[in-house]
Parts: structure tokens; C-alpha cells; sequence
């Protein structure tokens, strides 16, 4: 009877999934590691705009309910709502009762394509939850809050107009010179975007390459050029003798978080103080009140590199202890493997100083695992770090898509000019066909440190009889992954509390730690014996918790910890 | 029984009676310093303005007084502030009566042509919420805000404020017999209790708490005080990341924003006076040994700042007659050194007043030798119990609060009245732009040179050596107006100019083709304006 029954279980679900085959196999066959039919609709060969966003997210939050909420973190400074989203599967438990992993894109404004990373991110792990088993697992012990952009105003600019921002658009004077704004780019032959200008010279510096005459050259010593570029599309709106100076904006929103902050004259684009920009303050207040945050991942462009910090030089008070070091290193070579032409570099070192960045407040503030990759290189064109030439790429495979054709105009200060040159949407962000397979790659780098997070358990309870009626119970805590459930920096400034061993049953009379197991060396907890404060259970280990009772079983363990979730286990 | 009630109700008239209370006059309370403010708008409508910075969590707003006459944004601006330190509760006194006495004599001569040239930003009080502490039930010296913090990171939030044992309304000391005790009574006077040197030989008798008990407790007294973050803390130069009362990030807190935001807001702001623990008049500050550049700060006052520093301490110390200097404590985060060093002004500050202790000296020591005569500011040694002190002798006393920062009553004319003159005297050496020695030449046909003098008339330059490199801080602009048939042949429309020391001019000039009026302007908010204008014919 049970077989039977088992029997006609196995080849309902056969049935069914034919009939899934069957109805999809007319249009798609499913590619491997990829949704077959996605219920919500996505392309990933072209940049969302702001409203473009806003579309997906809701039609996500729409399909699964189970899975995502979105919410706004604030507004920006032209009344955008800050969009973060979040991830979990509900029925397994509240986001906030797991550990967490932060992801934002588009800080700046010009490095649009870490908002497709990170809504590909969310669009994966939505239709993927339910058929890919590591996937449903993963949003059961997990939670991710997504920014797909944490500078939409930014983005709009670049979506929305000819010129690209680095900053914002909160109105800054630039060359202090008491106007504000009232000389950025014009685009001079109204063909949408702002590229290059050169000039014919008699005597200029530069050519044009006999081999392809949309790229300029530099003249040999001894050799007279045809032409000098005279920088970018745009005129001297208020007579000093300057072009361009002061645009819409102009600061670093990556210098604006408050840790190891600098003043602009020290660390330029730095604002008035920590946390000046509306954007940088919602993100902040959202993070402070998501202490479950445990790993996070900041999206740049561009030059393929996975950065981990510190970036400053002997880096003050975050320098990073070795247990964490070593955590940074097998993530990020991990992450060398899973996305090829990036490498793992450290900020200060590899790069240069910066002073009050995101990644440092993350880690420096919060005590959280924090990476941020700087999106495209030139090596994904032919797969080579030899053949990087984008003039070739874009004759071979955008079919010159990406080039604007020099153009002559007339400039009230140069006289003739000729304008073109590299479209903004390429040279720093992703050509379209490369965007899926990049987001890919880097979602699974995300999903590979969201699955190294804290996983705990209580592996053993032992109960054993001492002389006079009392009970010794010990209990073992094991985290099953690579992070510790507290960082160096979260050990040394108690960035969040302890985690707590709680036991249930009898009566308690003393708790402790078992700080050396194999010596049976102990050190008592005076205070609160029901509760076991522990400093940290580090990754791939565990810690020994013991009570002294009177009375009688079972008793239940409960472990909270607020980067390591919560976990129960009870005897018979 | 009787007898010895009578004497100590005697003792007790005595002390209230003869003996100067240490609190009476010296400084209003909140309400009191408001209806002053709104008052002085009401006498004076046409050179007084009041604007509310802030409103702190508690829900006291934060006032600034704008004094001056004409256009007060577009001319030189010192910004003078109180309250930033709220134990430091004369501060307050020397600000508001600052807006006051200006005011005052606004009609004579000298101070009215000041009012024409110079606006000044008056901010009595930047951190009410700890300066309210002075005028409560019960004392003690207070810096910070009313923010609920967890000071000893144990997650719970103002779990263990202090206590008045003694009922007395103020939080003083407590000290409890102790063999392992680390502190023992001062050979000098030993009501003040020092810790013990082990290499002199001594051993401590006493632990020495502040007034209060063990509430959470975790073996610590008070470390967890109701509030809060302290004003002077929370500034961005060398801010201290995670530490007591700094708050969670530079500039967290809504006073410290606020002014902040006031002050960068002004631009024409080019000096900021404090008043508050930090002091660079009675010894000017030492200047640093590398320039300034890209990725590192200075570490010390930059070099061409040094004059104007020299400048203003000789006219402090020539107007107040003090000699010496309070020890120099330039905390991490502090206000005076961020005015400096990250809003790139030229930025003073001193305490007003303080007691001078001899080389190795206890502070507490000197303090009872220099104010017991006319001040009742020792609280004597008395038992409590002690049952929250595991069953030892227990004894609450010691210097009463405010009692080592806040000058005597009776000095307080004379600080108010030198720190005045001080100010005025610094204000007259303004930065001052002024356009001279204009030159029309005829170059040819149809073609003029127009030339002139930028001159700065003031002895302060246009701006702070360190502010020279900060976006925040306007540099002065040259700009000329040709008329519509006027074409420039040579020199910008445009152009900044660079930064001017006092008493030093630059010459420009432009070939200017057509006839016709042509005017010229130089200057910025921060340094003044001047015009000028010439036909070409």
C-alpha cells in the first residue's frame, strides 16, 4: 500500500514536469543556470533608467510576494526615492533574523552598470527560488538588501541628458567664484552626448592613425601633426577663461561616509563633513538599523578589480586582524576564479589613499566583510590582457556602434572645431552583449560571500551527573562557514553584542564558557548564568558553553546572534 | 542637641551669607538668555536679526544673532560662538553680552563704521541641552547632549547615570576606604586626593569614584551617563572614531550640523572666535612642519597663518593684561581646530578664564589655593553609607563642580569687557579689498589700457592660508563690464585672483577696443567688494 502510494506520487511529478517541458519546448530549451521562462520579464543587454528600475522592482515585488519587499530608504536630492529592496523566503523565517548582505550600485553617477549587477542579483535569486536548490537554501538562511542605485539623480543625469556625472547634483561652486552651477558641458552638435573636441593645427601634437581614421595619435619627436584636441564638448559660459569648470554637482559621493574622513583639500571630492549628501545619509540610517548586515558589496567601475581595504595606509584603527585577512583572501581569490580578468587588490596599496569611502565606514563603522569591484576591463573584449585595442573591438563586434563620427562645429572661443570621439556607453561601462555574463559572474561572487556568512548550529549537548543532585550540561555552538559571526573591528569596538547561549529546563545555577575544551579550562559568567554572552564564534569553529543545573531534562539551547541568526536544539 | 542643631543652621547661614555663591548672576539660563536675544532684536530691529539654527532632540532651539548693517551677507563676517563646551558655562555670558554691548554703542563712531564694514554672527549657546545641567537640581559638569548613547558599549543606553548621595544637588566624589585602593590624600592639601606613586614609595588607601552607585551593576560606577554626545567632540578634525561621548560619526549630532551648516552657509564668514576650553590667544598655536598637500593633513597651523595668529594673541594679551596660559588641551574633534583646519577660517578660541597652577602643581591643589579665600568650593569629606560600597567607609565631597572652569562672579565684568575690546580691535583689521589707482591710456586709435590696483586695505589676507586650498572658502574675483560695443583685445572678463596678504595690491590691466563706459569690480563676500568705473573716449 505505501509503495503504491509512492508509486503514484513519483509519476505525478513526472507527469507534471513533462507537461512543463512539453508546454515550454515549443519556444525555449532551458539553458544551464539560467531561469527557462521567468515570470517577470528582464533583458540584461541595456541600462535601466530610474523609471526603468522602479518598473522591475515593482513587477518582481508583484510576482513574489513570498520573496521581496521594496522600500525607500529617503529621498535623494531631487526627490527620488532611495529603493532598496529585500530579499528572504518569509516562511522561513523574518530578514531580519538571519544574516544579511548588503549590495548597492551606481554611487557614482558615471558607474551605471553596478545597478544591473545588483538588480540581475534580485532577478535571479527570484527565479531561480524554488528550482535550483542552493538557491531556495540560501534565501531560507538568508537576507540581501539590494540598492540598485544609491545616486539616482546621478543616473538620471546620465540617462537623461549628454554629459556624465561622477557626483550628484547638489549644486556646489566649484571654482569658488560665488556662482554656482554656470559652467558645465554643452552639446555642441545636439547629437545627445558630450565627447571630444579636436582642432586642426598646422603644428598640432597629434594625427590621425593611417590605419583607422577615428583614432588620434600622438606625433613622434621631430614629426608636425595635423591636430590638438582641445578638450571637452563645451564653452566658457561666464568669460574666465575656463571651459567646463563648474557643472551640475561636483563632489565624490564615495568620500562622504563617516569614517577616516578627510576635508576636500586633503581627500579631494570630499563634501562639508561626513554624511553632507541626502543620499549618503538614507543609505547610513539604513544600514545602522540592519545590524544583521555581515558582508556587503559596492559596485564601481571600472578596470575589473575585486577592492578590499583598507584604504589608508596603516589604515588607523581598521587594520585588519589576521583571522579576518584570511577570510578577505580565500573570498576574493574565490572570486579571481568565479569572475576571469579580476584581480584582488587592496585599496591603499594597489590603488590609492582614499579617506572617508563607503567601504571603509562599512567595515570601520559597521565591522561588516566588505568588497567593492570595479566593474569591466579591457580584457573582456578578447578575452586577453594583451589585446585591449577598443577601436579594433568596436569595428569587429559593435560593428562601430560606440563611436561618434567627428563632426565639425563652430566654437565662439576655437573658432572650427571637430567633435566625436567614444559614446559615454563605452570605454568604462559594459557593451551590451557582455552585460549579462559580467552580471552573472559577479551575482555569484555575491551569492558565494552571502553563502560564507555565519551559519550556526548546536552540534552536540552532552548532560552529565555530578555528586548532590546537580546536572553539568555542556553545550557546542559550531558556525559552519568561513565569517565570523564578529569581525576584529566588531570584537574590538562591540559594534554589535555578544552572541547569546541561552538554556531552557532546569534550574540553572552557574553558567560559563569552556574557553580550552581539551584542558576542561573554564571561565564563569556571574551575571545572568541562563544567558552565555560569547565575544565571537569564528568561522569553521565553535565555542563550549556549559551550565550547572538542578533538575530534570530536556533542555533546550537557543543561540542568538545578530550576524549569525538564531538556532535551537533540545534533547530528548 | 539644640545647641549643636544652631550651629550647624549657623554654618550653613555663614556659608549662604558671606560667602559668594558660586552660581548667582553669572550667566542666565536658558529662558533668561532667550528674552535677552529677543530682546535685543526688539531695541535694536534695523542692525539685529535672530535665527533659529536648531532644535535639539530635547527641544531646545539654538539661536543665532545676526548684527550688522547693510547687506550682511556680502561683507566680511565673524562668527562668535558660546555653549561649546557646557561646562564652560560663561561662555555663554561672554557671547550674548558681546551682542549686547556692540549694540549698545553702536553710535560711536569707531563701532558704527565697524557695523558698516564687518557683520558679526552671534551664537550665545551651540549646545544648550549640556549647559542646562548648570542651572538644574542637581550639578554636575555636563558636555553632553541629550541623545541617548551607550557610553561603555554594553548595549544598554544611560543605564548608569551618576547619583547624589549627599542630597546636596550636586555631583561631586566619592571615596571609599580601600587597602587595594590606587589614591591617598595630597601632602600638599590633603583634601584633594591624588593617585599613588609606587616609585616614591606610596600606597594608595582609597578608590575614588565620581558620586553615584553601581546601578547595571557590571563593577563600574556612572559609565553610563544619562545622554549623550559632546558638542566639542564631534567635530571632524582628528575626530576619535568610537570614542566616549564622540557619537557615532563626525558631525552626528543635530547642534554640531546645524552651526556647521550655519557657518558654511556664510559664506563670507573669514573668522570664528570660541569661546570654550581651547586657547590660541594667550600662545599662538605652532605651525606645521610640512605644507599641506593631497592625501595628508597638516600638523600644525600653516606657516602664512602664523601673522594673523601673532596679531591676534599680542591684542588678547594687550587688552586682557593675563599672563600665561591654561593648559592646552586641543581634544580630538574639537570645534576651534575644525573652524581652522576643515571650515578653513581663521578661527580663535579661549576660555576666558582659568586658574594658573605652578610647574607640577596638582590642578585641584592650586585651584583651592587660588579660590578658597572668596569662594566656598570645597564640598568637605562626609560619611555616607556604606551598603552600596560592599560595608567600606564611604565619604562623598570634593571641588565643587563648575568650580575649576567657571571664573568668580566678580570677575566676570572685567573678562566680559577685555574679550569685547579684543574683538572689536581684531575686527578693524578685516580683509578689505579696495580698487585704486585707476589708469586709462589711449594705446591707439580706437584702443585703451585700462589699468588698476587690487589693494587690500585690511591686515588680514583675503583668506587663511588653509582655507586658500579648501572648495568651502570664495576667492576673490575681478570682473569688468564692457559696455555692448566694446570688445576686450586682451585680459579675461573674468578672473580669479590669488590670495592677497593684508596691506599688499596686484596690478591688472585690459586693451579694450570701442568707446563707452566700462566698470570694474573686484572683491568677494568674504574680503568686501569695490567697484569702480571709467569711460573710454
Amino acid at each position: 500500500m505505501k509503495k503504491s502510494l509512492y508509486t503514484i506520487a513519483v509519476s505525478a511529478l513526472i507527469l507534471v514536469s513533462q507537461q512543463v517541458t512539453a508546454q515550454t519546448g515549443a519556444f525555449s530549451y532551458k539553458a544551464a543556470g539560467s531561469p527557462a521562462e521567468p515570470k517577470v520579464a528582464a533583458t540584461w543587454n541595456k541600462y535601466y533608467t530610474y523609471e526603468g528600475i522602479t518598473d522591475l522592482c515593482n513587477r518582481l515585488v508583484k510576482a513574489y510576494p513570498g520573496l521581496i519587499t521594496m522600500e525607500s530608504a529617503g529621498k535623494s536630492y531631487e526627490g527620488r526615492d532611495m529603493i532598496v529592496l529585500t530579499l528572504t523566503d518569509k516562511a522561513k523565517g523574518g530578514h531580519t533574523s538571519k544574516p544579511a548582505y548588503w549590495v548597492d550600485g551606481n554611487i557614482h553617477g558615471n558607474e551605471i552598470q553596478g545597478t544591473e549587477m545588483a538588480l540581475y542579483t534580485a532577478w535571479y535569486l527570484c527565479e531561480m527560488y524554488g528550482k535550483n536548490d542552493f538557491i531556495t537554501e540560501l534565501l531560507g538562511e538568508k537576507t540581501f538588501y539590494i540598492a540598485p542605485t544609491i545616486n539616482p539623480d546621478g543616473r538620471a543625469y546620465f540617462t537623461g541628458n549628454a554629459g556624465s556625472l561622477r557626483s550628484g547634483v547638489v549644486p556646489r561652486d566649484d571654482d569658488r567664484d560665488g556662482l554656482v552651477d554656470e559652467d558645465g558641458f554643452e552639446d555642441l552638435n545636439g547629437d545627445g552626448e558630450i565627447s571630444m573636441m579636436r582642432r586642426k593645427a598646422a603644428d598640432g601634437n597629434m594625427k590621425t592613425d593611417p590605419s583607422d581614421p577615428r583614432k588620434m595619435i600622438p606625433v613622434a619627436p621631430g614629426e608636425k601633426g595635423d591636430y590638438e584636441t582641445v578638450g571637452r564638448e563645451g564653452i566658457d559660459n561666464d568669460g574666465d577663461g575656463l571651459i567646463n569648470e563648474d557643472g551640475p554637482g561636483s563632489y565624490d559621493p564615495n568620500r562622504d561616509w563617516g569614517y577616516n574622513w578627510e576635508p576636500n583639500y586633503v581627500q579631494n571630492g570630499a563634501d562639508k563633513y561626513p554624511f553632507s549628501l541626502p543620499e549618503t545619509r538614507a543609505i547610513r540610517d539604513f544600514i545602522t538599523s540592519h545590524p544583521n548586515i555581515t558582508g556587503s558589496q559596492s559596485f564601481h567601475n571600472s578596470g575589473g578589480m575585486i577592492l578590499k581595504g583598507p584604504s589608508v595606509e596603516g589604515g588607523g584603527s581598521e587594520v585588519y586582524s589576521r583571522p579576518d585577512d584570511r577570510v578577505y583572501e580565500t573570498i576574493g581569490r574565490t572570486g579571481e576564479k568565479i569572475i576571469p580578468g579580476y584581480r584582488l587588490l587592496t585599496i591603499w596599496k594597489d590603488m590609492y589613499t582614499v579617506w572617508g569611502g563607503e567601504l571603509d565606514w562599512m567595515y570601520g563603522s559597521m565591522g561588516a566583510f566588505v568588497y567593492s569591484n570595479e566593474l569591466w576591463t579591457s580584457y573582456l573584449m578578447f578575452n586577453d590582457t594583451t589585446q585591449t585595442d577598443n577601436y579594433e573591438f568596436d569595428r569587429l563586434l559593435l560593428f562601430e556602434d560606440a563611436f561618434l563620427p567627428w563632426e565639425e562645429v563652430d566654437h565662439p572661443a576655437y573658432g572650427k572645431v571637430e567633435v566625436g570621439g567614444f559614446s559615454k556607453s563605452f570605454g568604462r561601462v559594459h557593451p551590451g552583449f557582455l552585460l549579462e555574463s559580467d552580471a552573472h559572474r559577479n551575482m555569484a561572487f555575491i551569492l558565494y560571500n552571502a553563502w560564507q556568512t555565519p551559519k550556526l548550529e548546536v552540534s552536540d549537548i552532552k548532560v552529565r551527573e555530578i555528586k548532590g543532585g546537580l546536572k553539568e550540561i555542556t553545550a557546542t555552538v559550531s558556525n559552519l562557514r568561513m565569517m565570523p559571526t564578529h569581525s576584529a573591528q566588531n570584537i574590538k569596538y562591540r559594534i554589535t553584542p555578544p552572541d547569546y547561549v541561552t538554556l531552557e529546563g532546569p534550574k540553572i545555577i552557574s553558567g560559563m564558557v569552556v574557553t580550552d575544551p581539551l584542558n576542561n579550562v573554564t571561565l564563569e559568567q556571574k551575571k545572568d548564568p541562563e544567558t552565555v554572552r560569547i565575544e565571537n564564534i569564528p568561522g569553521y569553529g565553535k565555542v563550549v558553553v556549559r551550565w550547572i543545573t538542578r533538575g530534570s531534562s530536556p533542555v533546550t539551547v537557543n543561540v542568538r546572534s545578530v550576524r549569525g541568526g538564531k538556532v535551537s536544539r533540545a534533547t530528548d | 542637641m539644640q545647641l549643636k542643631i544652631r550651629k550647624s543652621v549657623i554654618t550653613a547661614l555663614l556659608s549662604a551669607v558671606f560667602i559668594l555663591p558660586l552660581t548667582a548672576g553669572i550667566s542666565p539660563d536658558n529662558a533668561m538668555l532667550t528674552t535677552r536675544i529677543r530682546a535685543l532684536v526688539k531695541s535694536h530691529p534695523s542692525m539685529c536679526s535672530v535665527s533659529t539654527v536648531c532644535t535639539t532632540t530635547g527641544g531646545t532651539d539654538v539661536l543665532a544673532l545676526t548684527i550688522g548693517r547693510g547687506e550682511n551677507g556680502e561683507k566680511p563676517g565673524i562668527a562668535i560662538l558660546g555653549g561649546i563646551d557646557g561646562r564652560y558655562i560663561h561662555s555663554r555670558e561672554m557671547a550674548i553680552s558681546f551682542a549686547e554691548e556692540i549694540l549698545r554703542r553702536s553710535s560711536e563712531p569707531e563701532i558704527s563704521a565697524l557695523l558698516d564694514k564687518v557683520t558679526f554672527y552671534v551664537l550665545p549657546d551651540v549646545s544648550p541641552e549640556a549647559s542646562a545641567q548648570y542651572f538644574s537640581g542637581m550639578k554636575y559638569e555636563r558636555n553632553i547632549n541629550s541623545n541617548s548613547t551607550d557610553d561603555d558599549r554594553d548595549f544598554a543606553t544611560g543605564e548608569d547615570p551618576a547619583e547624589d548621595l549627599n542630597g546636596d544637588g550636586m555631583i561631586t566624589l566619592v571615596r571609599i576606604a580601600d587597602p587595594a585602593g590606587n589614591w591617598l590624600p595630597s601632602s600638599a592639601d590633603n583634601r584633594i586626593m591624588v593617585t599613588a606613586d609606587p616609585s616614591k614609595g606610596e600606597k594608595g588607601i582609597y578608590t575614588v569614584i565620581s558620586e553615584g552607585i553601581d546601578n547595571d551593576g557590571d563593577g563600574l560606577y556612572n559609565e553610563d551617563s544619562d545622554g549623550g554626545v559632546a558638542f566639542n567632540a564631534n567635530f571632524s578634525h582628528n575626530y576619535e572614531e568610537f570614542g566616549l561621548n564622540t557619537g557615532t560619526h563626525a558631525l552626528s549630532e543635530t547642534e554640531t550640523r546645524a552651526v556647521a551648516d550655519f557657518l558654511y552657509d556664510r559664506f563670507n564668514i573669514y573668522m570664528t572666535v570660541a569661546f570654550g576650553p581651547q586657547d590660541n590667544l594667550s600662545q599662538p598655536l605652532k605651525t606645521a612642519t610640512r605644507p599641506p598637500q593631497r592625501g595628508k593633513k597638516p600638523d600644525g597651523m600653516l606657516k602664512g597663518d602664523e601673522t594673523v595668529n601673532n596679531l591676534a594673541s599680542d591684542i588678547w594679551k594687550e587688552r586682557t593684561g593675563v599672563k600665561g596660559s591654561p593648559a592646552a588641551a586641543f581634544t580630538p574633534g574639537n570645534f576651534s581646530e575644525w573652524a581652522y583646519y576643515d571650515y578653513g577660517r581663521y578661527s580663535f578660541s579661549t576660555p576666558g578664564w582659568w586658574v594658573q597652577s605652578e610647574k607640577g602643581e596638582n590642578t585641584g591643589v592650586a585651584l583651592l589655593k587660588n579660590r578658597e579665600k572668596t569662594d566656598d568650593i570645597f564640598i568637605p569629606w562626609t560619611p555616607v553609607n556604606g551598603d552600596r560600597f560592599e560595608g567600606r567607609q564611604a565619604e562623598v565631597g570634593g571641588i565643587r563642580p563648575f568650580a575649576a572652569t567657571v571664573p568668580p562672579d566678580s570677575l566676570m565684568p572685567k573678562i566680559k569687557t577685555d574679550n569685547f575690546n579684543f574683538i572689536t580691535a581684531l575686527a578693524s583689521y578685516h580683509p578689505d579689498i579696495q580698487l585704486t589707482g585707476l589708469k586709462v591710456e589711449k594705446a591707439d586709435d580706437n584702443l585703451w589700457r585700462v589699468t588698476v590696483k587690487v589693494y587690500n586695505n585690511g591686515l588680514f589676507p583675503t583668506c587663511s592660508e588653509i582655507g586658500d586650498a579648501n572648495k568651502f572658502v570664495r576667492r576673490a574675483q575681478l570682473t569688468i563690464a564692457p559696455g555692448k560695443d566694446q570688445i576686450l583685445i586682451s585680459g579675461q572678463l573674468r578672473q580669479a585672483l590669488p590670495r592677497l596678504e593684508g596691506n599688499r595690491a596686484m596690478e591688472y590691466s585690459w586693451l579694450i577696443t570701442g568707446k563707452g563706459k566700462i566698470s570694474i569690480k573686484a572683491g568677494a563676500v568674504n574680503c568686501g567688494f569695490s567697484t569702480l568705473s571709467a569711460e573710454l573716449k
